[in-house]
């Protein structure tokens, strides 16, 4: 292999990608559709004019952040699978500032994303501070603070910040608070430059700095981190709380940046699985805050190219899901098998 | 030598591993029944890839295979073990909390996956295959309860009674104490005067010359020579494994300490199980000398290093380092009072293997104001320059400073670490086996490393399980059994021997008086 | 993948997914309308599936065809609605559910040319706060029913069976508290009362008076959470409740299994106790023990919506009701009958047992609890076991209604329910701690 080792993990997805979509094109084609105008379909639809492409994006906003939850819990040695409850919580801090705390225009929707992201990294202390001080596992602890996450904010959602006759979701952000649309053709908002700012702020302190190297370091061989000094709990709790920084903007980006509902659904149905959707972005990714990004376009456009494919070969919705799963399934194995094999050997 | 057909023969055995290491370049090699070869080479020579490639578990590349004079092929170790082949190796396969007897029974054939084991009938049978060879074997304790040296036994009898004539040994005294060691030298000529086939893979040449009939050398995957035990010495066998005469024995001047760098006062250290590791010990390491600890593993020198570099909280016991108390369990406040630590597990402890060489060149300094700059940012170029100079002085051979270091050899990792330790300008060396696992080299390199370090005046402490390593760099040796000294004194009192049974935990009479008291000097 | 092939398969699939240029449209234009599903998507058995039934029964009677977009998340409502908008042939966009509403204000306004169709939404009104330079929208429709009068009519059968089985009460179990939901709850209220006046005039020797705790109702503050109906409906029934009304659409999987609890135990065939079926026909749920449903006729909507398309009516309507347009009983637009309310019959049954066998083919899970024909000889057996009084009241009422002759009360605002509750019942004590109810404002 003659391709730079920098650029080694890119071509080493690409051509995992490439994997998923021939079992994906089998699948279709045994659905007896045909794979070609299929994968045209979602490519057209997925980038063939500017407000697909925009609309794509603002399909991967939420998830080049909550991958990047997964990916720094990776990174510092742990299985954060947390996202998901982080997320809800920061769409609650945002929905909160935004929608019943008027203040002046920038100000206002600044102190809503941070209010989020506050929000998303005060709820990733649970565990972190469960795992440093007590030792519980993460993936138990996230997983139970997911499910109080949920009722917590349906509840809140429902007492506290519904609109009057609008049972079905929470007041709308004051349009001092909600990033200005893009473009009339699709939701995407200005929050995609504030995620992906995040995610290269995140890339250049994990990489960058002292406090991120070490971070790695206890990721990547915590005996060797002990050796230099590092303090596990510390490590857990920066892990956690960039994670829950990173959850909770995606949370905050679904309510105070996406058109039209500018609010937050008392089901939280349009934040749901983002979290989840998240760790297969991050493997995708290889856990790497731009891989992320890269990564989070891509399921921004099976999920935007996926509806003209729906639409125009034919296929079903069922069957765009498969594909979705397929694909998803080909690219994170790998990298899943590869993590689980070093946590294994240790 | 002999008239009669060998009972293996190997020819032009070639072995080119999936990324693309040639390990073996056409090796020819043979063993009669009734004889011990020595098979000797440095690490990575392609001993043990030889011996897999005649025990069924590698498929060479390209070459033949005959036994007793047939030309065979084999697809898996079974295929081997019916032509009477069977290997030990060094890591043991043996399930911890089964009995030995139902450890040896396991696998056989005509035992189904959940037919129960014919213990009953079997046991008459093991037995008198255990009084015939000569183990003595504890049948009905869990092997996890056993000593190593007897669960090694285990092994070789659940290979003897798959019905093996050739034995294969894959370093089988790196576990064993000296007088373990003789024993099982005994029990290897018993078989082979009983017409047995062993081949003996080792790296020791004193081994070498005490047992073996013959002895083949190995060099880069290549035949370096073969003759009979009886025309070899060690510096021929040297010359042969190494390939060129070294000077095995680092030159050291005599030099006189100074004050102390290092004292421990009645340090007391649990083991990860909560069993007292290292027994209120107490000791000095002195500016200017090298204080080597030898010992059998597992009598408490990892807890001690460890206790030592701030990995290990100790139950009680003092450590000061130029007079100062240390606290405990702060590797940085020790790294900044002058300590440098070249751990016993370079992957585990020292290294990032993952991290590319400019990482790893920091790890541990990666709080020193020179790396960092405002905000907590690292200071890239600073940091690269340094790690160039590290792989400069060093002698690291590296494709380029962004390879990750798991891709490098054992040695080349070994320099870059122990190269990042010693340009701290520490007051105080710790190493635990710096040198193990690598090639004669860097093994040189290493030794003379810390010997400069002595000579610059630093404090260094030395813990080996390798004897020679010991004793050819200690100006002070120690001697640590069941977590004490049994004894501490200037190397020159000590002679290999009487560190033999040391380490064995028997106090020769002649050193009676230094064991019993030693002194903290 | 570390081998050159890998590469060159990507960049040979990379190629293959290069978008190409649009085909030309050269076929002639043909008139399709496009169905765009709420996150219930296709096999709920309730709107969704009716909206796609009403598609399909239009493309049968005015040769129009239909594509469906099913949405998997809320943010595919815009999404969705677009990519039907840009189909050139695409001339009607039926977004279905209320979730929908802010979706159709937004893209209506992107595509003038296109029609835009809410079923059970608030579209206009949305349109009406935010752009009120653009209200009404020219181009959208909000299409809402009746529910009170339909509720009126199943709570006018709750009293009249309890009248004849000699019970205390009828409940209701009611989803979120909002507004829309207030029509039902009156209108239901309002409907025992009805049957008890009918009783007291028709069969004094069954009457009884109407009291203020004849109504067992509770809002359990969710759609979704299966077991919170049961726990509802378990006490309602543990009141001797002879039937309880479901405006809660999945937890009516909750009452049915409280009444399956008591079916069991008692070892009965048939009800009572019943449960009241809502929006669509779900009386084949639990055959004989599902007295009958409150039918919100979304296919119906979108079977209108299609034809008032087609005739180059829609943009008229649209002016003349500022885009709300309404069915119910007896309701008329344009001239026409256009009914959106009923109280399920036998003959109903048909077709939505068809979408149970459809819905089982769909999602391979078990839908329909017995085979069609039992399950219908199991509903005509339940209904004719009833005395035909019963039903003839029923009949009465929706003849009364329809005729004008009465008026169900529809309300939606704060005093109106205030009032209202005041009349017909307040709220008995919680049957639950609801962990989601809000407090009383």
């Amino acid at each position: 292999m003659r391709t730079p080792r920098a650029l080694r993990p890119l071509t080493e997805s690409l051509a995992t990608v490439a994997l998923g979509l021939v079992a994906g094109g089998l699948l279709i084609w045994a659905f007896g559709h045909s794979p070609v105008a299929a994968y045209r379909a979602l490519a057209v639809g997925a980038f063939g004019t500017r407000e697909d492409l925009l609309e794509t994006l603002a399909f991967a906003t939420p998830l080049m952040l909550t991958a990047l939850t997964f990916a720094v819990g990776v990174r510092a040695g742990l299985f954060n699978i947390g996202a998901e409850g982080q997320m809800y919580l920061g769409a609650v801090g945002a929905t909160f500032v935004a929608g019943m705390v008027p203040m002046p225009a920038g100000v206002h929707l600044a102190a809503a994303t941070l209010a989020g992201m506050a929000a998303g990294a005060l709820w990733a202390l649970i565990p972190a501070v469960l795992k440093a001080w007590r030792g519980a596992h993460e993936v138990i602890s996230t997983i139970m603070c997911n499910w109080i996450a949920l009722h917590l904010s349906m509840y809140l959602a429902i007492n506290f910040l519904a609109e009057p006759g609008r049972a079905e979701r929470t007041v709308p952000a004051l349009p001092t608070a909600r990033y200005p649309v893009l473009s009339e053709e699709s939701t995407l908002t200005a929050v995609l430059f504030v995620a992906v700012g995040f995610a290269l702020v995140v890339y250049a302190y994990l990489w960058g700095t002292r406090a991120g190297y070490e971070l790695r370091l206890a990721g990547e061989n915590p005996d060797a981190a002990r050796y230099a000094g590092v303090r596990p709990e510390r490590v857990v709790v920066l892990s956690f709380v960039i994670g829950g920084l990173a959850a909770g903007l995606a949370g905050a980006s679904q309510v105070i940046g996406r058109p039209p509902a500018w609010s937050l659904y008392a089901t939280l149905g349009n934040v749901t699985t983002l979290g989840f959707d998240g760790i297969g972005v991050a493997l995708v990714g290889r856990n790497h805050p731009v891989g992320g990004i890269l990564a989070a376009v891509l399921f921004g456009a099976l999920a935007q190219g996926g509806r003209l494919m729906e639409y125009e070969v034919g296929v079903l919705s069922e069957l765009v899901r498969a594909l979705n799963g397929i694909i998803v399934f080909a690219m994170a194995v790998p990298e899943l098998w590869t993590l689980l094999r070093r946590r294994l050997a240790r | 030598m002999r008239e009669q057909a060998p009972r293996v023969q190997m020819r032009g055995i070639h072995k080119v591993y999936p990324d693309g290491t040639a390990a073996l370049k056409g090796v020819d090699f043979r063993v009669h029944a009734g004889e011990i070869v020595a098979l000797l080479g440095e690490n990575g020579a392609g001993k043990t890839t030889l011996m897999k490639v005649l025990s069924g578990l590698l498929r060479p590349t390209r070459g033949a295979i005959f036994v007793d004079g047939r030309p065979v092929l084999f697809r898996n170790p079974s295929d081997a073990l019916r032509c009477g082949i069977g290997m030990v190796h060094q890591v043991f396969t043996l399930v911890p909390p089964f009995t030995a007897l139902q450890n040896v029974l396991l696998g056989q054939e005509g035992t189904g996956a959940l037919s129960p084991l014919p213990e009953a009938s079997a046991r008459a049978r093991v037995a008198a295959l255990l009084e015939e060879v000569g183990l003595e074997v504890p049948l009905d304790v869990p092997v996890e309860s056993l000593p190593v040296g007897v669960q090694q036994r285990v092994e070789i009898c659940k290979t003897l009674y798959r019905g093996t004539s050739v034995l294969i040994l894959d370093e089988p005294t790196s576990a064993l104490t000296p007088v373990e060691v003789e024993e099982f030298f005994r029990f290897l000529r018993r078989l082979r005067d009983r017409g047995a086939a062993i081949v003996l893979i080792t790296h020791k040449l004193r081994e070498v010359l005490e047992v073996s009939d013959r002895v083949v050398v190995l060099r880069q995957g290549l035949v370096a020579g073969e003759l009979p035990t009886s025309s070899a010495t060690a510096e021929k066998l040297a010359e042969l494994m190494v390939g060129q005469l070294t000077a095995l024995r680092v030159r050291k001047s005599p030099r006189a300490p100074g004050k102390p760098v290092l004292s421990v006062r009645g340090l007391t250290v649990r083991n990860d199980q909560g069993r007292v590791a290292v027994r209120d010990l107490s000791f000095d390491v002195r500016e200017g000398e090298i204080v080597g600890v030898a010992g059998v593993e597992g009598n408490g020198q990892s807890e001690l290093v460890q206790a030592l570099t701030g990995l290990r909280q100790p139950d009680s016991g003092e450590v000061y380092l130029e007079g100062e108390r240390v606290p405990f369990v702060e590797p940085l406040a020790l790294y900044r009072r002058g300590l440098a630590h070249v751990p016993e597990d370079k992957a585990r402890f020292g290294l990032a293997l993952g991290f590319d060489l400019v990482e790893n060149s920091i790890l541990g300094r990666q709080r020193e104001p020179q790396f960092v700059r405002r905000l907590g940012r690292l200071n890239r170029p600073v940091i690269l320059r340094y790690a160039q100079d590290l792989v400069r002085r060093f002698h690291v051979v590296a494709p380029d400073l962004a390879t990750p270091v798991r891709s490098l050899s054992g040695g080349n990792q070994q320099r870059l670490l122990v190269g990042r330790e010693i340009s701290k300008e520490p007051r105080l060396v710790v190493a635990m086996h710096p040198t193990r696992g690598l090639d004669v080299a860097s093994t040189l390199y290493i030794r003379e490393l810390l010997v400069q370090m002595r000579d610059a005046g630093k404090a260094v402490l030395l813990v080996s399980a390798d004897l020679d390593e010991v004793l050819e760099l200690s100006d002070r040796i120690a001697v640590m059994y069941a977590g004490q000294f049994v004894g501490l004194g200037p190397a020159d009192q000590f002679r290999r021997e009487t560190v033999g049974l040391l380490m064995g935990g028997v106090v020769p009479a002649d050193d009676a008086d230094a064991a019993r008291a030693p002194s903290p000097h | 993948m570390r081998s050159r092939p890998g590469l060159v398969l990507a960049v040979a699939v990379a190629l293959a997914l290069l978008p190409q240029a649009a085909p030309t449209q050269a076929a002639p234009r043909s008139f399709k309308i496009a169905v765009v599903s709420d996150v219930g998507g296709r096999g709920d058995l309730s709107f969704n599936d009716m909206a796609f039934k009403g598609g399909e029964d239009a493309e049968r009677d005015f040769g129009v065809r239909m594509v469906e977009l099913v949405s998997k998340v809320e943010a595919d409502y815009v999404p969705n609605l677009t990519r039907a908008a840009r189909d050139p042939d695409v001339q009607l966009i039926v977004g279905v559910g209320f979730l929908l509403s802010d979706a159709l204000a937004q893209v209506a306004r992107r595509f003038p040319d296109k029609n835009f169709v809410g079923i059970d939404t608030f579209a206009q009104s949305i349109v009406k706060e935010k752009f009120s330079a653009q209200y009404p929208l020219p181009n959208l429709m909000d299409i809402v029913y009746e529910e009170h009068k339909g509720s009126a009519l199943v709570g006018a059968l709750g009293a009249l069976l309890a009248a004849q089985y000699a019970k205390p009460h009828i409940g209701g179990v009611f989803g979120i508290e909002i507004p829309v939901l207030w029509k039902f709850e009156i209108g239901y209220k309002w409907g025992a009362r009805w049957a008890t006046e009918w009783l007291a005039k028709n069969r004094p020797d069954k009457a009884f008076t109407y009291r203020k705790d004849f109504v067992l109702w509770t809002y359990t503050g969710t759609f979704s959470d299966i077991p919170k109906g049961y726990a509802a409906a378990k006490a309602m029934y543990a009141k001797n409740a002879v039937a309880v009304y479901n405006i809660a659409g999945p937890l009516g999987l909750g009452i049915n299994q409280a009444v399956q609890e008591i079916a069991q135990s008692q070892k009965l065939r048939m009800g009572p106790p019943f449960w009241i079926g809502v929006d669509a026909n779900q009386d084949w749920i639990n055959p004989g023990f599902v007295i009958a449903s409150m039918m919100k006729r979304v296919d119906r909507g979108v079977y209108y919506a299609t034809r008032w398309v087609r005739d180059g009516q829609f943009r008229d309507l649209v002016r003349r009701t500022q885009g709300v347009v309404t069915l119910g009983i007896g309701t008329r637009i344009a001239g026409q009958l256009a009914e959106g309310i009923s109280v399920s019959t036998l003959d109903d049954l048909d077709e939505f047992i068809r979408m149970g066998v459809q819905a089982e083919r769909l999602t391979r899970k078990k839908v329909l609890p017995a085979s069609p024909a039992e399950i219908k000889s199991k509903v005509k057996t339940m209904r004719e076991a009833q005395p035909k009084w019963v039903w003839d009241a029923v009949a009465d009422l929706e003849k009364k209604i329809r005729e004008g002759q009465v008026t169900v009360p529809m309300v939606v605002t704060k005093p109106d329910i205030e009032r209202w509750r005041g009349e017909l019942g307040y709220r008995p004590r919680s049957f639950l701690a609801a962990a989601y109810r809000s407090p009383q404002r």
